[in-house]
């Protein structure tokens, strides 16, 4: 079986589908295949967003620690983006992401994509407008969380 | 049924099954032997003595020697139904209402997606398609709970999960870490159903909320309004019609529903106070 590359993983993502070739070459060259073992952080809170990752198998959960309690509020899995904290300053994650399933992931460099977007303001509009989406989904699913509906 | 529509034949409670905390299961032993209903239909269960609810059926709708209801303790009829034991008898009107589209989905990729509570009246309607798998195409079970505590049927969960020929995806609200399945809304296991969206029937039940939002991930994947199936609530008393206590604009949803395609009530979903 061919082993894919890195551009032909990021176009069957539907983040980065849209995004003309040109734009995913130059993605892909930010980007590396990383995989963390099953209770590993993939990122742990105040440190500095130095990677973002587009997660291809396993599975990982974002955590928030109250009172010396963890509790998980998402679990990210195939085809999700895990963090985007690094588009805006401190540039720091907020939340521990723990991997629960071996992961594999396509892992970008923030700072090179970051550079990117702020050098060439169309595809900085691409990326960020994605962001936007990826962020008001998961804002309304936070709020329905919120609303405790099987309460 | 009886002749007189609101007189009530009379059953024992064969087994009690306590499900989560607050939710419990009753198996009857129907008077007549057997007891024959749709997916998706419900019943009048009376505690004598104290009122009467309309409950889902929850069972085998090909197991007709058993009548099964899951029942959340919400109330002062659903707390004595809970204190019933084997042996005692209970009042059962019934069954009512239109089901789920079970012939209408032959053929079709189907998306069953409970929440909660909802997975009770669903349940039929997916042991329905799993023992008649080869009548439909992809098979697709969504199932959304709070709490891993609160959900229901994990044994049979369990057992569908391993199925190979259905895809079944279950997720909580909010876990700790003993938690290793998904967290998230229901809504966000939607975008993975994989269907064909112009072949396909989602059968949907939850709380208003819950349902409101899947039509609203499904409507985006591509599946119409007509092919999307809801099961409303309203406070069911006569079951037959006639009382008006369940009126839902045009409908009653005792007789025209609980189940309706999203097309049939969409400009009455969701208004206030409606």
């Amino acid at each position: 079986m061919k082993t894919k590359t890195i551009p032909e993983l990021l176009r069957e993502n539907e983040f980065f589908s849209e995004l003309p070739d040109d734009d995913i070459e130059f993605i892909a060259g930010c980007a590396q295949i990383a995989h963390f073992a099953k209770g590993k952080f993939v990122m742990l809170a105040g440190e500095p967003c130095t990677h973002f990752y587009l997660v291809r198998t396993g599975r990982a959960v974002v955590e928030v620690e109250t009172a010396n309690r963890a509790r998980v509020i998402h679990s990210p899995g195939p085809g999700d983006l895990i963090g985007w904290s690094w588009v805006l300053p401190p540039a720091t994650w907020r939340y521990d992401v723990r991997v629960i399933e071996d992961i594999s992931a396509i892992a970008f460099d923030a700072e090179c994509v970051r550079r990117k977007c702020e050098e060439d303001t169309e595809f900085g509009y691409h990326i960020y407008r994605r962001i936007l989406e990826l962020v008001i989904e998961r804002l309304m699913a936070t709020r329905i969380q919120m609303l405790d509906m099987f309460a | 049924m009886g002749k007189d529509a609101m007189v009530p034949a009379t059953m024992r409670v064969r087994r009690r099954i306590q499900e989560t905390a607050d939710t419990f299961t009753l198996e009857l032993e129907p008077d007549a032997g057997t007891f024959v209903f749709e997916p998706g239909q419900f019943n009048q269960l009376y505690v004598f003595g104290v009122g009467e609810v309309p409950i889902s059926i929850s069972g085998d709708a090909a197991r007709p020697s058993v009548l099964v209801h899951t029942i959340r303790d919400v109330g002062t009829v659903t707390h004595a139904l809970s204190k019933l034991r084997k042996g005692d008898t209970v009042g059962v009107r019934g069954p009512y209402g239109r089901g789920w589209p079970m012939e209408e989905a032959r053929g079709k990729d189907v998306i069953l997606a409970a929440g909660g509570i909802g997975l009770a009246p669903l349940r039929p309607s997916i042991r329905h398609v799993l023992a008649n798998r080869d009548d439909y195409e992809r098979v697709v079970i969504f199932y959304g709970a709070r709490t891993p505590e609160d959900m229901l049927y994990p044994k049979e969960l369990i057992k569908w999960r391993s199925r190979l020929d259905a895809k079944v995806s279950v997720t909580v609200d909010r876990a700790d870490r003993s938690w290793h399945g998904n967290v998230g809304v229901i809504t966000q296991l939607v975008s993975a159903a994989r269907t064909n969206p112009s072949n396909t029937i989602a059968m949907v039940c939850g709380p208003e909320i819950m349902m409101h939002y899947m039509q609203i991930h499904l409507a985006r994947l591509g599946v119409p309004d007509e092919a999307i199936f809801v099961s409303m609530e309203r406070n069911m008393k006569c079951a037959i019609g006639r009382c008006g206590h369940c009126q839902y604009g045009g409908d009653f949803i005792c007789r025209d529903g609980p189940v309706f395609a999203f097309s049939e009530i969409a400009r009455r979903f969701r208004v206030r106070a409606l």
